[in-house]
């Protein structure tokens, strides 16, 4: 799995709450520091994509 | 019939604005922004103001439904945790946990429960959230007593 963060991140800081092993916050959205995801936090990486309020957060397999 | 005012004022866009809200009362007045709606940064955010708002009005409303059945309480402490989720057109408020104790003399738990369901359906603030689903968690606590 793979994880990106698009421009649409509103740099909220849910996705480094909920998953921290994959997402940072930069200086102005977040960025997934690791690639690929890890498979331990790939269920965490998911959930973070799913609560972002923006979408921003672009999974592939 | 009673008008009751809050405003805000956002600035910018979603991702640099910010926003305050204000009672107009003057009694409250708080920043709020998308890292304090969404993340967990300073400010405030609709959905805790939601809360606040529940919670005073069900305590109240089970004030007087307590007192109106034979049992004035002593105190009434709730608190409401309000959850936003994502959904397919956007956002949605689905929930809301009220968890309240109840300081009342003279009652027994399950008379204690009745009124609290009573109060979580008919106060005004549960009538107009019907459309999140609110749950109830009620602990009746003794009355505390002066020292012997």
């Amino acid at each position: 799995m793979r994880a990106r963060v698009t421009e649409d991140c509103i740099a909220c800081g849910r996705c480094v709450e909920i998953c921290p092993e994959v997402f940072e916050m930069g200086e102005d959205k977040a960025f997934a520091k690791v690639d690929p995801v890890p498979a331990e936090f790939e269920e965490a990486a998911q959930e973070a994509a799913d609560e972002c309020p923006t979408s921003a957060i672009i999974i592939e397999h | 019939m009673p008008q009751r005012k809050g405003s805000a004022v956002w600035r910018g866009g979603l991702k640099d604005g910010s926003g305050t809200v204000q009672m107009a009362s003057g009694n409250f007045r708080g920043q709020y922004s998308a890292e304090s709606r969404f993340g967990s940064g300073a400010g405030t955010n609709p959905e805790e103001l939601i809360g606040a708002a529940h919670a005073a009005c069900f305590s109240m409303a089970l004030a007087g439904s307590l007192e109106k059945a034979g049992h004035p309480p002593e105190s009434i402490e709730t608190s409401a945790t309000v959850s936003i989720e994502k959904v397919r057109d956007g956002f949605a408020i689905t929930t809301i946990d009220l968890d309240t104790q109840g300081n009342v003399p003279d009652i027994d738990e399950k008379e204690f429960l009745k009124q609290a369901e009573i109060a979580k359906k008919t106060c005004p603030v549960s009538q107009v959230l019907k459309g999140a689903k609110i749950s109830l968690k009620a602990r009746l606590v003794s009355p505390v007593t002066g020292s012997p």
